[in-house]
């Protein structure tokens, strides 16, 4: 009876401590973890970053049109990153006899618009005009003129070096940053762009600017053609009394100052440190793009930038730029502004016009090697060209989505490994709208739907970053396995010893065995 | 094999005094570093005023990676107690290296990003991997990418495998180790140059395991670092010896130095330092003695001359979005400064 | 000649450009003797900006600083850094009065939803924009003063501006080179040129009394204040001790180390205010002479103002004084109005905060006091006494708000009547509360800072009173500007308690000591629940373990 009582009170402890208790211990010490979809990530290796493009040619018979067209496709067939769905058709009857008749392209592009939409995204039209005075023409809009099937190997070459710029789009995929990607602000949301107009002496020169208008007007005039990319903001600023010592060396010359100041190239970038540190970019939440006006004063002017040879830079402005920060153009007032206090009136036109060439550069947009045969009108106005939007998009959409695959990847791995760190919903979330993102951008990318695609993958990069940079994520802030066990163990050891070896009591009494365990004092 | 060998040392001399003597030179990217910026993490961990060397140590560096050209947006200073302004600083706004007041190396234009409290491990690791709450300014992230060579500088007590904290906590080597594995998953760094100088400091940098990374530590595992001199008008030590000596081998370099690595990690032999430099280069693909210091301490910016002006025919104009000019005249007023109302009313 | 010419051209120029962009900057410089043997100098630099123009644009104004202002929806806002105390009652009245550390208070505009939200943010950006630790100002450290604050600036016609007010003060920060270097960079002309070039952190800092603010609010441009403008001012007061400049002849190159090297030029105003109105006590002589001296009769004190004004053409002014005679010390008046607060009690359960205000006037002024006590002193209503008295006639009005542990702090507004020439004395008593192991700062044993409390005063009369009427912008505003009334919002000295702290050296032997009686506890009890004590006859066989036993065993008989 009494060794009844003791083995019920036996078995009664094993019961409560390792029964009940050690799943209940397990169980709520448990790390909340949302599930995550690994096996979708992990497939992201496979995940097809194609985008297909549209293209039509127009030629005046079908044989031009279709070896033009069998030459394109053969050229592009090798390529992962552009497919695209050429369509060849012959031109209709009036619009050929208006292309042959028409004056100059700029009419002739006119009419084709007037026939097809050239205000589409991702479409490009390669048209026959006989009286051309080269192989093939090309200004800004979304077409481009041939003479005959001859012009064939210049139109490929066109395609590939310039339209679809094939060697570029495949950098933004890549592992190592190719020259193009050092060049240009990464992927965001949006960015700020800051004019900041520089006075080093506002005692000894007057300088009439109006800042805010004169960026609002330019910039934002380009700004706006690319809305459909990116929100910009644009502020102006004026740094006075900010004054930076060139080291420059005067040399004489003839021109009408008598003299010019030197200054050589590896010094400028002494003067973006200086220029950083009033510019106060950082209280901005999105990455800023600095344009810094210089206006030189009358005693250093004017200012003359030599290279590393020690030769005077073949350029008509004095501006340079320095990748993922901004540009720089340094204003020389002319030598009757100097004279007898004069107000310098800064030439905005090509003050603009160059800080709108650095914008292209530092935003994406690539301007490509000079192909013998074609002639690329000159960019005359603030509005980038058509195709280099489609062509920016194209960039910026596989830029974003290798970069958001890469970064969800990582996260996996990171978040397999070490198995202490608590996932919540709203990261679970991210990642799952991430994951989705990347999918259905990739299919929009493989359909054509360039616009479409283009946001999905921002949305992607986006939630893929929210998700990597959540701030719950951080190791420290949980406790890893072996602290866990650290502490339990010493707690919960001393009582389990007993209970575990009364444990063999147990069995050897249920199956009816004596116990005559003596201990002799 | 060893005829080989020497065969082999025999025709590299030829083949070099050849390159020489035909003005040939090792192809520049073998030695060229390809990254577009410079970062520096400058940490002083130590609270107290004891340890006001500490605090030298970290700006003499600051101050030395500031002269040599990188600016302020992108250096991280992080200082956990205030010695400049401290009560008992008997020179106030100063910190100087030495006891004869040679440099005064707090300077007129720090700026200090995280101070006092602020400094934490919680804050250290989360701005190495970018986790940081959302509300935090630009000013106080780690903005790098995958083209910056960051610095990161440690100095206060430490013992083998861990850093202490504000004299409370303590970071290990391990989680340091996993925090720059992430930064390198992030594509969050080119190269990192990891220079520390505490006890024992070389066990710091032992559980790296991510490329790329260059690491040097004032003592080996098992030695103390110790301080240079003691400054009777404060009553402290002032600078750590190893700190002293790569201040004073930093003051001659100048933005354009081609001193390498190498001369910098004979910086403070045993003669002078009393404990061993160490030194970790298996994680770092290219050979310190031709890397130059400006790799890591100077700051380098790609400068691209435009030659290219758009020549912009007419002038372009925006719509300014409120045109219409009818703005509503809100009328404004100036408040009584004293709640007179309420003594009225209640009178 | 030559160089009037180009002066007179340049202000033309200068006239037109400034209209053409229309901010304004000013700076001003007042310095005043503060006996017994201080020196009170107080910089002051106005920016003012059209609200016409968009907040994206700016020409003098700091762009970052107008960004934050206008993304953060602030109507109004005051943040100042400080060291030192003030002392009321042997200086007199600053021009701005500063809590020690740090303090922000702001108001929000109308149209934000949640304010709490933007204020957290705009803490933190302010924390990056002047490299101090503000964004340790969360909730649990922000009270609504109900009625101790007020805007200085114009407000919309009948808003509600108490519910937009958020104020927090942070006594723990330091204030050092690393909080001017951004301060300076705010200003159009940097440190090169003007009164910003004197401010050398070395010498600065070597004073008894150091703040640098920055407050922005709107202002009234036309007398029907139908248009406005943003004025931004940045202030430094700095107290100088005669000792530390080892004479009582001061001059710039002895407080600043360099003389003034000319105005800035893109400042349309650069005055030197010198307070000479103890010239007829202690003769002294000022050098280089002022440019004029006016005397100025505002609520019942006289004071004759020294001006220079200072033009941007480099020459560089060394102002200084010598005095005339060997003057004896001046003795101290004390102001209207002056107070002191400090802890009482001893031991680590309970203690109490007294503020003493002594009413020095002929006639009864009104204050308003906030005390604002942080949620781990809870301090207690019911033990709220003034003079003694539980219930005083002398509160008209009182607010109280109990704070919440780790979400609110503890909040007490009184309105009360001072009554003449008397010491009123306030006492509220608080108990100290145990904080959780994470929430001691690194160094608990140093103790904890107690911000001071707020005091808004009406005063009758303008005695030892400098600061401008909240109408003006700078110094000329308070020649002869007599008031019926004025007021001005004092900042009491912090206390420093010493909370209960623990050992932190503690977890690990209390895991061990834990650990240990839980087994020992557990061990016996197991035993007597599951084996039973059985009697064994003499003489039955041992085993080998039992032999090893008994050796150690004391052999009984």
């Amino acid at each position: 009876m009494i060794e009844y009582n003791r083995m019920l009170a036996s078995a009664s402890f094993v019961g409560v401590l390792i029964i009940i208790g050690l799943p209940l211990w397990w169980k709520t010490t448990e790390v909340y973890r949302v599930s995550l979809p690994y096996d979708k990530i992990n497939s992201f290796d496979s995940l097809s970053h194609t985008i297909t493009a549209e293209l039509t040619v127009l030629a005046n018979d079908d044989t031009t049109a279709s070896e033009i067209a069998n030459l394109i496709e053969k050229a592009f067939q090798d390529s992962t990153i552009i497919k695209l769905r050429i369509h060849k058709s012959i031109l209709s009857h009036s619009l050929h006899t208006t292309l042959d008749s028409v004056a100059d392209e700029h009419e002739a592009v006119e009419e084709v618009a007037s026939h097809f939409d050239l205000s589409r995204h991702n479409s490009f039209y390669v048209v026959q005009r006989k009286p051309l005075f080269q192989d093939v023409w090309l200004a800004g809009e979304r077409v481009m003129f041939f003479r005959d099937s001859k012009a064939s190997s210049t139109i490929v070459e066109a395609l590939k070096g310039i339209i679809y710029q094939l060697s570029v789009v495949e950098g933004a995929s890549s592992e190592s940053a190719d020259i193009a990607r050092q060049i240009r602000f990464p992927p965001g949301a949006g960015y700020h762009v800051v004019l900041s107009v520089v006075h080093p002496r506002p005692d000894a020169l007057k300088v009439d600017l109006d800042a805010g208008n004169a960026i609002e007007d330019y910039i934002g005039s380009f700004v706006d053609e690319l809305s459909v990319l990116y929100n910009f903001t644009l502020k102006s600023q004026w740094l006075h009394l900010l004054n930076f010592d060139f080291q420059s060396t005067e040399i004489k010359d003839e021109s009408e100052w008598g003299h010019h100041f030197a200054v050589r190239q590896d010094r400028l970038h002494l003067l973006l440190t200086k220029l950083e540190e009033r510019t106060a970019t950082h209280v901005s939440e999105l990455p800023t793009i600095n344009l810094a006006l210089y206006a030189v004063p009358c005693d250093k002017a004017p200012l003359v930038i030599y290279d590393e040879y020690d030769q005077k830079i073949s350029s008509p402005v004095q501006a340079f730029m320095s990748p993922k920060w901004g540009g720089v153009v340094l204003a020389n007032p002319s030598p009757k502004e100097c004279a007898a206090d004069q107000i310098f009136r800064p030439d905005v036109r090509v003050i603009m016009g160059t800080f709108i060439s650095q914008l292209r550069k530092l935003l994406g947009i690539t301007d490509a090697e000079p192909i013998k045969g074609l002639y690329l009108e000159p960019l005359r106005s603030v509005k980038p060209r058509q195709w280099e939007i489609d062509n920016l998009l194209r960039i910026k959409t596989t830029e974003q989505l290798t970069s958001a695959e890469r970064t969800l990847q990582s996260l996996a791995q990171l978040l397999g490994e070490i198995s202490n760190i608590v996932i919540n919903d709203e990261v679970g979330a991210s990642i799952n709208s991430a994951v989705e993102s990347i999918q259905r951008a990739s299919d929009l990318m493989r359909e054509g739907q360039l616009v479409n695609a283009y946001k999905t993958s921002q949305n992607a990069f986006l939630d893929a970053e929210t998700a990597f940079m959540e701030p719950s994520l951080l190791a420290l802030l949980y406790f890893p396995d072996d602290q866990k066990y650290a502490i339990y163990i010493p707690l919960f050891l001393p009582i389990m010893f007993p209970v575990v070896l009364s444990l063999k009591n147990l069995l050897l009494w249920f199956r009816g065995k004596p116990i005559h365990k003596e201990k002799t004092d | 094999m060893y005829f080989s060998c020497k065969l082999y040392h025999v025709l590299l001399t030829v083949a070099g005094s050849f390159s020489l003597s035909y003005g040939l030179e090792i192809p520049k990217e073998f030695q060229n570093s390809n990254h577009s910026n410079n970062w520096a993490v400058l940490v002083d961990t130590s609270r107290f005023w004891f340890n006001y060397r500490h605090v030298a140590n970290v700006l003499s560096i600051y101050r030395s990676v500031k002269r040599l050209g990188i600016p302020d947006s992108q250096i991280i200073l992080m200082i956990s107690d205030d010695m400049a302004c401290n009560p008992r600083n008997p020179r106030p706004a100063t910190i100087f290296n030495n006891a004869h007041e040679q440099i005064n190396v707090y300077g007129d234009d720090v700026e200090v990003d995280y101070r006092g409290y602020e400094v934490s491990v919680e804050n250290f690791v989360r701005l190495l991997t970018g986790r940081v709450p959302p509300d935090t300014p630009r000013s106080k992230r780690l903005l790098t990418d995958e083209g910056s060579n960051i610095l990161i500088y440690l100095t206060g007590h430490g013992g083998d495998g861990f850093l202490k904290f504000q004299d409370s906590e303590e970071i290990t080597s391990q989680e340091l180790a996993d925090a720059l594995e992430q930064m390198w998953q992030k594509r969050r760094y080119n190269e990192i140059f990891f220079l520390i100088d505490t006890c024992q400091a070389s066990s710091m940098y032992e559980k790296f395991y991510s490329p790329n990374i260059l690491a040097t530590a004032s003592s080996l595992v098992g030695e103390d670092s110790l301080s240079h001199h003691v400054d009777s008008a404060i009553g402290v030590y002032i600078i750590d010896r190893y700190t002293y000596y790569v201040l004073e081998f930093l003051e001659n370099v100048h933005p354009n130095s081609k001193r390498t690595m190498s001369e910098f990690f004979a910086v403070c032999p045993k003669s002078a330092c009393i404990s061993t430099v160490g030194v970790r280069r298996d994680l770092f693909k290219r050979d310190p003695s031709k890397v130059p210091i400006t790799d890591f301490f100077g700051s380098v910016r790609k400068v691209i001359i435009t030659t290219d002006p758009i020549d912009i025919l007419e002038i372009p104009k925006r719509k300014r979005k409120a045109e219409n000019k009818t703005k509503v005249i809100e009328k404004r007023e100036y408040l009584p400064q004293f709640p007179m109302h309420l003594v009225q009313s209640t009178v | 000649m030559e160089s009037v010419r180009r002066l007179l051209l340049y202000n033309i120029f200068f006239i037109v450009f400034s209209c053409i962009h229309c901010d304004v900057f000013k700076e001003e410089l007042f310095i005043k003797s503060l006996p017994p043997s201080h020196l009170y100098t107080h910089f002051q630099f106005v920016t003012l900006v059209n609200s016409d123009t968009s907040s994206f644009h700016s020409h003098l104004a700091p762009r970052s600083l107008v960004e934050v202002i206008s993304r953060f929806h602030v109507e109004e806002l005051h943040l100042t850094l400080t060291e030192g105390q003030w002392r009321h009652n042997q200086w007199g009245y600053p021009v701005l009065d500063a809590a020690p550390g740090a303090e922000l208070y702001a108001w929000f505009s109308a149209d934000v939803v949640d304010v709490d939200i933007q204020w957290k943010k705009l803490t933190s950006t302010l924390s990056g924009l002047f490299c101090a630790s503000l964004n340790f100002i969360e909730n649990f450290n922000t009270v609504i003063p109900q009625m101790t604050l007020w805007p200085t600036g114009a407000v919309k016609a009948g808003q509600n501006v108490t519910s937009h007010l958020r104020y927090a003060s942070l006594p723990r920060e330091i204030v050092c080179t690393e909080n001017l270097t951004p301060w300076k960079k705010l200003l159009p002309c940097e440190s090169s040129k003007g009164f910003s070039a004197l401010l050398n952190s070395r010498m600065i800092h070597n004073t008894n009394y150091h703040s640098v603010g920055v407050h922005v609010r709107k202002n009234c441009i036309s007398n029907d204040c139908s248009e406005n403008n943003l004025e931004i001012k940045q202030t430094v007061g700095l107290v100088y001790d005669y000792d530390i400049l080892t004479s009582s002849e001061w001059s710039f190159r002895k407080l600043y180390g360099q003389g003034l090297p000319g105005a800035c030029p893109l400042s349309s105003d650069s005055k030197i205010y010198v307070d000479v109105t103890s010239n007829d006590t202690q003769p002294f002589t000022l050098i280089p002479p002022p440019h004029s001296v006016v005397l100025s009769q505002r609520g019942g004190s006289d004071v004759k103002l020294a001006i220079y004004d200072v033009k941007p053409d480099g020459q560089m002014i060394n102002i200084g004084i010598k005095h005339n005679r060997n003057s004896d010390l001046p003795v101290p008046i004390p102001p209207p109005l002056y107070f002191n607060r400090y802890v009482l009690g001893y031991g680590k359960e309970f203690g109490g905060i007294v503020t003493e205000l002594t009413n020095n006037c002929w006639t009864s002024i009104n204050v308003v006091v906030l005390e604002n006590a942080p949620w781990w002193l809870p301090i207690q209503l019911s033990t709220l006494r003034i003079n003694g008295e539980a219930e005083s006639s002398l509160i008209i009005s009182q607010y109280y708000s109990p704070g919440r542990s780790r979400q609110k702090p503890y909040h007490l507004e009184l309105l009360m009547k001072l009554p003449p020439r008397s010491t009123t004395t306030i006492t509220i008593d608080f108990e100290f509360v145990f904080l959780k192991w994470q929430e001691y700062p690194p160094d608990a044993n140093h103790g904890f800072y107690i911000g001071s409390a707020l005091i808004l005063a009406n005063l009758p009369t303008a005695k030892n009173y400098t600061s401008l009427p909240n109408t003006g912008t700078t110094f000329d505003s308070m020649l002869n500007a007599s008031k019926l009334w004025y007021p001005i919002v004092f900042r009491t000295n912090g206390a420093m308690v010493s909370l209960p702290t623990p050992d932190f050296s503690m977890p690990y032997n209390v895991i061990c000591l834990a650990c240990t009686v839980v087994a020992l506890a557990f061990g016996p009890l197991h035993n007597i629940c599951t084996k039973e004590l059985v009697l064994k006859p003499v003489g039955t066989p041992v085993s080998l373990l039992q032999k090893v036993f008994n050796l150690f065993k004391r052999k009984r008989d």
